[in-house]
């Protein structure tokens, strides 16, 4: 039996601060699966990417994420927030250097019920024991509130991005 | 779009989506070191989808590690990889009341897929078990984007029971990925693996 795969929506952007996808999130799935890779742009001097949700109206959701992510490196940790304002973050420090990840995530278009994302990614940071180390994440994001989501934005801090962003959904 | 003549999944499109996944290439693996994927279609796909499925050494004894290593111009690279995963196993056999975490870090010269400290198999020797997982690899082709790698894996060991393991890794080059190799470490082994085209 062939199975329901299908891609949504892709966007590319190459040196900005941030690249939304709209409208990806949609009554036809409850699904979806999402793949991205935000790499410092040439010439920049970014520190870290993040991610967020678009509302109903394509507005950025600057408060209210819950996460819980398993942090590997030399070392473990844990981060967990219940006011956090963004999902997915990565550090990037050097050329070349990049968040790249994948999240599943289930019901963001839904407006009767709670948002939950699985994603783990990855990137090369400095300073970890004194070196410069890779450095994974898995783990959990939602939203504090029930509320629909429409979309998702990259974005970086102190310098541009190249942003790729892809968004499929699991047919039913 | 897929090209001509692939296995296509979900051939009628949901509201006029393109169906995503392309089987770039099967392969049945009968008791052999390495599996190769050389016509990795990079060009038409910034995303592939690996698979592996019923992978199983025969063997209890040892140690054994799922292994990939990029190819570039038909070469396996054996350098340049940064690689960070966890797996989690049974301490003992009988008690099963422990449970071991298992880091790995600052691993250079592979991209690790699983672990299994004892062998993939059933706690019970009579009966036989596998390794089942996924990656997700993304620009392998690409000349101005390292190579990523997110991987999950599941298997059996037969001293130690499930050994789920979460990974992972760069390529840590800008070199085009034209090819994938996949292996077990110091073993022969059985299985399916398949290499999709993630259509972006």
């Amino acid at each position: 039996m062939a199975g329901e795969f299908y891609l949504i929506k892709s966007e590319s952007a190459t040196d900005v601060a941030s690249l939304d996808i709209t409208d990806c999130f949609n009554s036809t799935y409850n699904f979806y699966e999402v793949i991205w890779y935000a790499k410092r742009a040439s010439g920049s001097s970014a520190t870290n990417s993040y991610m967020r949700f678009l509302d109903s109206t394509g507005s950025a959701i600057t408060s209210g994420y819950n996460v819980g992510y398993y942090r590997y490196d030399r070392y473990i940790g844990i981060i967990y927030s219940t006011t956090n304002t963004y999902i997915n973050d990565g550090q990037l420090q050097d050329t070349d250097r990049a968040n790249a990840g994948r999240m599943s995530i289930a019901n963001p278009y839904a407006d009767d019920r709670y948002t939950t994302g699985y994603s783990q990614r990855y990137m090369y940071t400095d300073n970890i024991g004194g070196a410069a180390r890779g450095r994974g994440y898995f783990g959990l994001n939602g939203l504090k509130d029930v509320q629909r989501i429409t979309g998702l934005q990259i974005y970086g801090t102190s310098g541009n991005l190249d942003i790729d962003i892809a968004v499929y959904g699991f047919g039913e | 779009m897929a090209p001509l003549g692939s296995a296509r999944f979900g051939f009628a499109g949901v509201a006029g989506d393109d169906p995503a996944l392309t089987l770039i290439e099967h392969q049945t693996a009968s008791s052999v070191t390495s599996v190769d994927f050389t016509s990795i279609e990079g060009s038409t796909y910034d995303y592939h989808y690996l698979t592996w499925t019923d992978i199983d050494t025969g063997i209890r004894d040892s140690a054994n590690y799922w292994n990939m290593r990029v190819k570039v111009g038909g070469t396996n690279q054996g350098s340049n990889y940064l690689n960070n995963g966890t797996a989690w196993t049974w301490g003992s056999n009988s008690g099963q009341s422990y449970k071991n975490r298992y880091l790995y870090n600052d691993i250079f010269n592979i991209i690790a897929l699983g672990r299994v400290n004892r062998g993939y198999g059933h706690l019970d020797s009579s009966i036989d078990s596998s390794a089942n997982g996924w990656a997700i690899i993304s620009f392998a082709n690409d000349s101005n984007r390292w190579t990523s790698v997110h991987t999950q894996t599941i298997g059996h060991g037969y001293a130690e029971g499930s050994a789920p393991y979460r990974g992972e890794a760069y390529h840590a080059s800008n070199s085009s990925v034209d090819g994938f190799h996949i292996y077990m470490s110091g073993y022969s082994f059985s299985g399916q693996l398949a290499l999709y085209g993630i259509l972006s």
